[in-house]
């Protein structure tokens, strides 16, 4: 009897969904059907992804589904997006990650694969140091950098992973850069790689460092990007410090090339009442990044701008393909 | 089979896995960049060599105690030697491999019951009409509620055809 | 004690009690289901917890991992196949005992234990947390390279009577563990151009292949598995461990709560090593190591009260230090951060009411886990009378289903169906497959940590030979693998004096 009941809720669960996919296919307004949003990596940009497909879900009166297709850098998930068909069904949680991996050569596209629909939030990262260095700005950093034997040890995350180009652009901003050793350790472990003392700088993300400054027991030398971040906001950037460097790293949505502008449109406007909400700028606050909503005219030359950028850089650091 | 052969099968495949392993980590991973740095190559060739090593010391064991130690052999190994089922095991892959296709092409709900049908009529041969619909139809409608809708998990949605 | 209770005020709020509970419900369905993981469970909580209280918001997070952690146990026990790879040492002596028709005995075990190792390591958080977060602070990439050697020798173990072997599989579990993007260099390895290949083998999506296509293949190849059917359906019967048992083995949960604790604490460690030593130590130092691997409780109870005394201890580092041990837990990070509970060494002066609320969370997480799971064991163990054929159709379904729910890659299912085809052909030839897991859970901890340590020296081998605590642990690894070694030529000088024997 049970058996029965089952096969029945099944025909008519198959059925009527057939029905609606069939049927009612032929000229519904975007959307009509569940978007599916590419996230690329875990951590922050999957909870910030989270959080903003539901607040994009309430405005769209269709579900945006943060699919996490993570792996090879971002590769994994940029191809997958590409891949499928430009309308607006399948939009992918982007970030810089397209112009490295682009030019390490790990996927054979680039931005121009994409249309833009709205730049999101901006994380911008921070250098720090144990307190006992006495180091209290880039100056006294560099002073000792110059007086010192060996070279300075300095944390990121993985070679070419973001943290690594910020450390590079800023070191040899400050006319250090070839005295310094690059360690690569897992994203999370900073703040206690610098406690013991195994190496003597990190550049990470504030959030990571907040509650160190508050004991006293690390030290945030610079902000890397040209404005300061809320979480620390007594910490100059390097641009105070006379130090010409500006890098942050956005976040935003994208769609494949191709997709009709009033979908674009439609998404964009969703993204911005959502960055506005007072729930998503709390999030921001305790998480420690900047909502930075930009309109997809200015975040597609944003991302233009950046891409030469990175290709420059990669090509100086040798990982260039 | 007796044990021996088939270690002997064994140790010469894994010799051959691991030599093949080796030579095309050399051919295709840059060594490093310097500084004293253990490069990217370093670990997959430890690997590769300590499968080749073991795998050769298998062999050579084996090819060295002649047959006379097969009385011993028996008592050793209690277990009797398992029968390889080829047949069972490349259809299960072969399923497999085909249900992630069909996830991708035409998602979760049609993927679902043509795989469960194609298993229980070629693996386990059921040919009665109810049990092949029960378990299809109840498998998917069953997985589809509980998971997509109860708790949330995304299943796949297909690219060809999309139900649902 | 007036934030004490201010704590017990908020957690005590039927809104917390609830979400707790839903959590540990969540968290055991997962656990339990074979191929589907609690770490995919946290990722579909957290958004659930973005509009509620901090304090039932974090309830929710920890109730689901500590569910997941102690479900994982079930389906290791019932099928074979281990929910998570922490629970991939209790498939060894759980699993046997369901063929005996001991699957409840083995399961009620499991989740008593696993709630002592939990609140024992909770307890140990309480009292220790400063004084454990700094010796962990002591545990650079030299020391951690070391204790996952340490780990890697456990092979030893694991491997029957043939450590050469155990090693082989080992080899293979470390090799198929490079394959992708390397993450110090970003170089691909063994990718041969594919962006699929870049994204690796999934560690979760690999251990489902293991352990849950052989079961399927075992079941659709029809031998042997008859004689087992009967028994198994006969003797199904919720029937509990008695007291006396568990009192009986109270040293050696007591031992191995402390080895849990510990190995938590370590950032970048993780539950499956701390299981994995656990059971070696309970068959190094048991009277009768050679009914280790064919049903013995004492291979339950060590490595499911070490993997959940991790609970506690990933809280020492996630707490006092903001680092995550493991994907789940950096979730559960996700959460605190999010309702503006930043850790790190000030959480516990800005923060102390929502961290002595996340201590009663943990507690009330437990009583609701021992709850559903002593009554669950009268529904789990109806599974064995579920014929086994139609039961592998539903495990390859939720197989494929909880590998590509992963990372949501058709990849990801034909990694699966190669790597236990792979595993299938291996046990057929009597190579043991629980050393692949090892070396495919350690195996990227063992390279990054070595690599990132001759960073630290410059290429010199002395950052090793300085520290006292990689000697400890690298002495005990060859300690380890050369008793084995002894153990197995005594064994073989005594075959042969045998066929000498019968030889004359």
């Amino acid at each position: 009897m049970k058996l029965n009941t089952k096969i029945k809720s099944g025909f008519v669960g198959l059925l009527s969904s057939a029905v609606i996919a069939f049927g009612g296919a032929a000229h519904a307004e975007y959307p009509e059907k569940p978007v599916d949003m590419t996230v690329l990596f875990g951590g922050t940009a999957n909870t910030i992804a989270q959080l903003l497909s539901e607040l994009m879900s309430n405005e769209l009166g269709q579900p945006v589904i943060p699919v996490s297709r993570t792996g090879g850098g971002g590769a994994v998930g940029y191809s997958h997006v590409m891949s499928t068909a430009p309308d607006g069904y399948n939009i992918v949680w982007n970030s810089n990650s397209i112009s490295t991996t682009h030019h390490t050569g790990r996927v054979p596209f680039d931005h121009t694969a994409f249309t833009p629909i709205a730049r999101i939030s901006t994380e911008i990262p921070v250098l720090a140091a144990n307190s006992d260095k006495g180091w209290a700005n880039l100056a006294d950093l560099a002073a000792a950098v110059d007086s010192m034997d060996g070279k300075l040890k300095v944390g990121i995350s993985g070679k070419g992973s973001f943290t690594h180009l910020t450390s590079a652009a800023l070191f040899d901003a400050m006319g250090v850069g070839d005295k310094i050793a690059y360690i690569s350790y897992g994203s999370g472990k900073a703040p206690v790689e610098l406690l013991a003392g195994r190496i003597d700088a990190a550049i990470q993300w504030p959030g990571q460092f907040a509650s160190y400054v508050e004991t006293g027991d690390l030290n945030v030398l610079a902000v890397t990007g040209n404005e300061r971040v809320a979480v620390l906001p007594d910490v100059p950037t390097a641009q105070e410090q006379g130090v010409d460097v500006n890098i942050s790293m956005w976040r935003g949505l994208a769609a494949p090339a191709g997709t009709p502008a009033d979908v674009v449109a439609k998404l964009q406007s969703a993204a911005e009442t959502a960055v506005a909400s007072d729930q998503f700028q709390r999030a921001a606050a305790n998480i420690g990044f900047s909502p930075a909503f930009m309109k997809a005219e200015e975040f597609s030359a944003l991302i233009e701008k950046d891409d030469a950028f990175y290709a420059d850089l990669l090509s100086q650091l040798g990982m260039a393909k | 089979m007796t044990n021996r052969a088939q270690d002997i099968i064994v140790g010469t495949v894994l010799f051959l896995v691991g030599a093949g392993w080796t030579w095309l980590v050399i051919d295709s991973i840059p060594p490093g960049f310097g500084d004293g740095e253990v490069g990217p190559r370093a670990f997959p060739m430890a690997f590769g060599l300590i499968l080749t090593v073991f795998s050769a010391i298998l062999l050579m064991t084996r090819i060295a105690t002649g047959a006379e130690t097969a009385l011993a052999e028996a008592s050793e190994d209690q277990d009797i030697p398992n029968r390889l089922d080829w047949g069972s095991a490349l259809l299960v892959l072969g399923q497999i491999v085909l249900y992630g296709f069909l996830l991708e092409k035409i998602g979760f709900l049609l993927a679902t019951p043509v795989v469960v049908l194609l298993v229980m009529i070629v693996s386990l041969r059921v040919r009665s009409l109810r049990k092949l619909l029960g378990m299809s139809l109840g498998l998917t409608v069953g997985c589809w509620l509980i998971f997509e809708k109860l708790l949330g998990i995304y299943l796949a949605n297909g690219t060809w055809l999309n139900v649902g | 004690m007036d934030v004490f209770l201010q704590a017990l005020a908020l957690s005590f709020t039927p809104m917390a009690i609830a979400s707790i509970g839903l959590g540990a419900l969540v968290g055991l369905v997962f656990g339990s289901i074979p191929g589907l993981t609690f770490t995919v469970a946290l990722a579909l909580a957290l958004p659930i917890t973005f509009s509620m209280d901090p304090v039932p918001a974090i309830g929710l997070l920890l109730g689901t991992y500590i569910g997941g952690m102690t479900g994982g146990s079930v389906s290791a026990i019932l099928l074979g196949i281990p929910g998570t790879p922490s629970a991939a040492a209790t498939v060894l002596d759980g699993y046997p005992m369901t063929k005996q028709g001991k699957a409840s005995i083995a399961l009620g075990t499991a989740v008593i234990v696993s709630v002592f190792g939990g609140l024992f390591s909770l307890f140990i958080m309480m009292v220790s947390v400063d004084l454990v977060s700094r010796l962990a602070i002591g545990f650079g990439p030299a020391e951690i390279f070391a204790l996952v050697l340490f780990g890697m020798s456990t092979i030893c173990g694991l491997c029957g009577n043939s450590l050469l072997k155990g090693l082989i599989a080992g080899a293979l579990g470390l090799m198929i563990m490079t394959v992708g993007l390397d993450a110090i260099d970003g170089v691909p390895r063994m990718t041969f151009g594919s962006i699929n290949l870049l994204q690796g083998v999934n560690l979760l999506v690999a251990m489902i292949g293991l352990f849950a296509v052989p079961f399927i293949i075992e079941a659709f190849s029809g031998r042997g598995s008859q004689d087992l059917q009967t028994t198994r359906v006969a003797k199904v019967r919720a029937e509990l461990p008695s007291l006396k048992l568990l009192f009986g083995k109270f040293s050696l949960m007591l031992r191995c709560s402390v080895l849990g604790t510990g190995i938590g604490a370590i950032p970048g460690t993780g539950g499956a090593i701390a299981s994995f030593l656990a059971y070696d130590h309970a068959k190094r130092f048991s009277k009768k190591p050679e009914s280790f691997g064919k049903g013995n409780i004492e291979g339950v109870i060590a490595p499911e009260a070490a993997n959940n005394s991790v609970t506690g201890g990933t809280l020492i580092p996630l707490l006092s230090l903001g680092i995550p041990g493991d994907p789940a837990t950096a979730i559960v990070l996700a959460g605190l951060m999010i309702h503006g509970i930043t850790p790190g060494p000030a959480l516990f002066m800005n923060h102390a009411v929502e961290v002595y609320g996340m201590y009663v969370a943990v507690v009330l997480a437990y009583v609701w886990v021992l709850g559903l799971q002593l009554m669950g064991i009268r529904i789990f163990v109806h599974v064995l009378k579920i014929p086994r054929e139609m039961l592998a159709v539903a495990v390859l379904v939720l197989c494929a289903i909880g590998a590509y729910s992963i990372r949501n890659s058709a990849f990801d299912i034909y990694a699966m169906g190669a790597i236990g085809v792979l595993a299938y052909v291996l046990v057929a030839v009597r190579i043991p497959i629980t050393p692949i897991i090892l070396g495919m859970v350690l195996g990227p901890t063992l390279e990054n940590e070595f690599r990132t340590a001759m960073m630290l020296s410059e290429g010199s081998f002395d950052i090793f030979l300085t520290s006292p605590t990689f000697l400890v642990f690298f002495a005990l690894a060859l300690l380890v693998v050369s008793l084995q070694v002894a153990a197995e030529l005594k064994l073989k000088k005594k075959t042969s004096e045998r066929i000498e024997m019968t030889d004359a």
